[in-house]
């Protein structure tokens, strides 16, 4: 959905997520939305502004989010409040599940397949009966092991259901079952929400579900950053599928993307694990790699969108190798590194510390502040050989070495570490042209406003001018691995007396064209996968449609009165389109289920969808088509004319997930790794499929262990953009936020003799640090288990260079990983509190 | 040089030993101690020069490094028979740098 969609919903979530202070320009469409007469609910730890502007203010402790939102799953299916005419058509509710599968209610918390010993999951009894499911997303792949073999049988008929939900193995009962236990007074004991703010927060959710009404959720990190990320957002799906909110005006889940360009950076990838536009990275361990043949066989499922992988694949090595890209070499694919296990930067930054990597380059990172486990991190930084930092002002990453966390305890001294750093001083956004892609997937373009001053150059720059140089050094090479950077193109129009590389260039080579005659494509559906189309990342396909017209640079809102979906407005890939399968906004005749929730429709007349939005749907399938099973068929043949979810193999929501997820099909409440309680839902206490790397260092503080009794979160702070960086050297929004600090209840305070404004020292296993203490009624005490716990809170975005000064609060943090993404923990774990200071010395720009 | 870049290599063979003795236990403790070895050794074999036989020993122990984060690091379960099978290349490797 658009972020202006939110504006028509009826009821508005925000999970996981302080909307109103790290979203702000966002949050406005939830303000109009409340205008309109919606309701706006914030389940969050804290009470923040968000909470401020929200009819109700549901307090869960973190780490709890899929305990509150199974109960609200089981709430849906007790009182029989889901959409059933959306449901039963749009979602795999009445699928039967493989007989061997077992559930976590009958295996003490852990789904059938798990390996003990290894510590992750074998989905085969996950499947649908007799099927073998492809997963729709290339990195929620167990690469090495995975991918689209055997899925023919998706090919051969649809998968098996009863339509009377009374199958015991079909996804209704499952869901039942795995629910049953998720009751509004076990949310409240696990998840410390009274239950009657819980139940309330039902009561509107139901009460906003059907074809009249839709409602939203809204999260952003304080979701992902657990070790049970995916499955918290997951929960969410299951919520938001049962009550008929995807693919709807105002319905959705509302990804509130970071501000520098995070969604883009999954898009034309900074991720290992990813090619552009979310293509499988090749594996060399995986059998099925090898050749380029093998692995299109392995990543092109059998029925759906993604049937069309080769066309994407072909089309980006062509962009990439252009005349080095042939039939006769693969199209290049030797060219590209092959994966042999996890290189996200959780990995890397433990390789660092034992000597594996020589020197990195640091681009709009600032690791000593925002990475985890900040200690960790300079110890590997002090194993480089040479280190490149580009930023606009000095950063704590760069000057590590002089002022870390390490020197400040006194444990390594700056003539000891021999890490070579180049600082090169960058431009600023308003100083350089380009894109940035944030939440609802849209691209908008920036130009350059002013000159950057001195020797500071673009990002864009530096990178192309690094390149230019890499071409040159290895032009001569006759080693075969020199062949991937000689054959690279890198013809990019440069101009002025800096040689700056022009923005627009880099983005028509994303978007494609004919390799012929390099003409623009307009459309991902001209893509072929026989070398006459070049693309850079298929789903941006139609942002420069043609010479001249960057789409992304538009800037044309609907007039008063227009239908709302602004799309001279940028452009929200892909195709511009603004709400993802919002073939689902009609019945399965084609019809909108209303009036006041109209979106896309079939027009019989013209024999064609049409509607408010470009629709997402082959433009003239017909909503009573069906798939003829005796031709066994393929791709988008496989799936019907009421199958709007068509990036899944059937089509379908998938409520229950056969493949993709390597910590189960359903999300299940475990506890944080770090934990005060046991978990009083199963015997398993944690994710048992999650990532940890137990080494000196980077020790756990054990689950209900007496000497780090406090709940933990971090947070961002409205007036400290990002890292802070930016705006820590800024007088005028230093002064907003002038030091470090923790947010405690007035009760623990009471307890530790710790005074509002006086210093307390935090620690954990990993390390300490001290701030103010910031004395205050937005945190409760939570009862859980009949236990008081409390929780408390500290913005992570302080350093010691800039006006705004204070430790850094990752030092405190472990270095664990989401079980599908790596992704770090933030916002739930364990500490101990005192009154006073840490020893050692502290760093500043004075120092 | 070559006795020293040995003995690395030894000790990494014994470290890599005990994470192959784990298996199919994943021992972050061994693999980690394996790792350094292997990037002491590297080091050493880096100081030797750039003759060709150097390079080639230098590709051979960089492609057991990977070898070896993959098991340390995985993507879904460890790939054993890859790591088994650069642990003998890797006593190669020491034999003839030896």
């Amino acid at each position: 959905m658009s972020l202006w969609d939110l504006a028509n919903s009826d009821v508005v979530v925000v999970m996981g997520s302080n909307m109103a202070e790290n979203h702000p320009i966002a949050f406005r469409f939830l303000v109009e939305a409340k205008r309109k007469g919606g309701t706006l609910i914030h389940v969050d730890p804290r009470f923040t502004r968000t909470s401020a502007l929200a009819d109700t203010h549901a307090p869960i402790r973190s780490g709890t989010d899929i305990a509150f939102l199974g109960g609200v799953i089981r709430y849906i299916l007790e009182g029989d409040h889901w959409f059933r005419d959306f449901v039963l058509a749009y979602t795999n509710i009445s699928h039967i599940i493989e007989d061997g599968y077992e559930d976590p209610e009958r295996n003490e918390g852990v789904f059938s397949g798990f390996n003990p010993a290894q510590g992750n999951y074998n989905a085969a009894t996950w499947q649908y009966k007799g099927k073998k499911v492809p997963s729709s997303l290339a990195q929620h792949r167990q690469a090495g092991a995975e991918g689209s073999e055997g899925d023919e049988s998706m090919a051969q008929s649809r998968p098996p259901t009863d339509p009377t939900l009374q199958h015991p193995n079909c996804v209704y009962q499952i869901l039942k079952r795995h629910y049953a236990r998720y009751t509004p007074e076990m949310v409240e004991s696990v998840t410390g929400c009274p239950k009657d703010v819980f139940l309330r927060v039902c009561e509107v959710l139901v009460q906003n579900s059907g074809r009249e009404r839709t409602g939203a959720f809204c999260y952003a990190v304080g979701w992902t950053h657990h070790t049970t990320g995916v499955q918290i957002i997951r929960a969410a799906s299951i919520v938001q599928g049962l009550l008929g909110n995807i693919g709807r005006p105002g319905g959705g889940i509302m990804a509130l993307r970071g501000h520098i360009s995070i969604q883009g950076s999954t898009d034309i990838p900074t991720l290992y694990n990813m090619l552009p536009t979310y293509l499988a990275q090749p594996h060399a361990f995986h059998h099925k790699h090898g050749t380029f043949a093998e692995y299109c066989e392995t990543e092109t499922p059998a029925t759906g969108w993604w049937h069309n992988f080769p066309k994407y694949a072909v089309s980006l090595l062509k962009a990439w190798y252009g005349a080095g890209s042939t039939a006769e070499n693969e199209w290049g694919y030797q060219f590209v590194p092959k994966l042999t296990g996890d290189v996200s930067q959780l990995p890397m930054t433990l390789a660092m510390s034992s000597g594996v990597v020589k020197g990195q380059f640091m681009i709009g990172q600032n690791p000593i502040v925002g990475a985890v486990n900040t200690q960790l991190v300079e110890e590997g930084f002090a194993k480089l050989e040479w280190m490149v930092v580009r930023d606009f002002a000095m950063t704590e990453t760069a000057n590590f070495w002089q002022k870390g966390n390490r020197v400040q305890r006194g444990t390594v001294r700056p003539e000891e570490i021999g890490t070579e750093v180049f600082f090169f001083p960058s431009a600023l956004v308003g100083e350089k042209a380009g894109s940035v892609t944030n939440t609802s997937r849209l691209v908008q373009w920036h130009d350059a406003v002013l000159e950057a001053p001195g020797d500071s150059r673009s990002d864009l720059w530096f990178i192309y001018h690094l390149g230019r140089r890499l071409k040159e050094l290895y032009a001569d090479s006759d080693l075969p691995r020199d062949r991937a950077i000689q054959a690279l193109t890198w013809e990019y129009p440069v101009t002025g007396e800096k040689q700056e590389p022009e923005a627009e260039a880099v983005l028509r080579e994303v978007n494609g064209y004919t390799v012929a005659d390099r003409k623009q494509i307009s459309s991902y559906l001209h893509l072929k996968d026989d070398g006459s189309t070049a693309c850079g990342g298929w789903m941006y396909c139609g942002v420069f449609p043609e010479d001249g017209h960057n789409q992304a640079r538009s800037r044309k809102p609907d007039p008063p009165g227009g239908d709302g979906s602004h799309h001279g407005w940028a452009f929200a890939w892909p195709s511009n389109r603004r709400t993802l399968y919002n073939r689902a906004s009609a019945d399965p005749e084609g019809k909108p289920w209303s009036e006041r929730k109209k979106m896309v429709w079939w027009d019989e007349e013209k024999g064609e969808w049409t509607g408010l939005d470009v629709p997402d749907f082959e433009k003239s399938k017909r909503p009573d088509y069906r798939p003829d099973w005796s031709t066994n068929p393929h791709g988008m043949d496989a799936l019907s004319g009421a199958d709007p979810f068509i990036m899944e193999a059937d089509g379908n929501i998938q409520l229950f997930v056969p493949t993709g997820l390597k910590d189960g099909p359903l999300p299940t409440h475990y506890e944080p790794m770090e934990s005060p309680v046991e978990n009083l839902l199963y015997k398993q206490q944690s994710n048992p499929a999650a990532k940890t790397w137990p080494q000196p260092g980077n020790e756990l503080n054990p689950p209900q262990d007496p000497r780090f009794p406090y709940v933990l979160t971090t947070f961002r702070l409205t007036e400290l953009h990002c890292g802070g960086v930016i705006s820590r050297v800024t007088p005028h929004t230093a002064e907003l936020q002038p030091e470090a600090f923790v947010e405690l209840p007035p009760e623990l305070a009471d307890e530790l003799g710790v005074e509002h404004m006086g210093w307390a020292t935090l620690s954990t296993l990993r390390g300490e640090c001290e701030m103010r203490a910031m004395v205050t009624e937005r945190l409760r005490p939570f009862m859980i288990g009949g236990k008081r716990i409390y929780q408390i809170g500290v913005p992570w975005v302080f350093g010691w260079e800039g006006y705004a000064r204070g430790d850094i609060a990752n030092v405190l943090l472990a270095i664990t990983g989401d079980a599908n993404t790596t992704i770090h923990t933030t916002k739930a774990l364990t500490c101990n509190l005192r009154p006073g200071r840490r020893g050692g010395t502290r760093s500043g720009p004075d120092v | 040089m070559s006795d020293t870049a040995v003995s690395e290599g030894r000790a990494a063979l014994a470290a890599y030993d005990r994470a192959l003795a784990a298996k199919p236990s994943g021992d972050n403790h061994a693999f980690a101690e394996t790792t350094q070895r292997l990037c002491a050794m590297r080091h050493l074999l880096i100081a030797k020069g750039r003759d060709p036989a150097s390079r080639k020993q230098l590709e051979t122990l960089n492609a057991v490094i990977s070898s070896v984060l993959a098991g340390h690091f995985p993507l879904g379960g460890i790939p054993w028979p890859e790591v088994e099978h650069a642990r003998h290349t890797l006593a190669d490797l020491v034999e003839q740098v030896g």
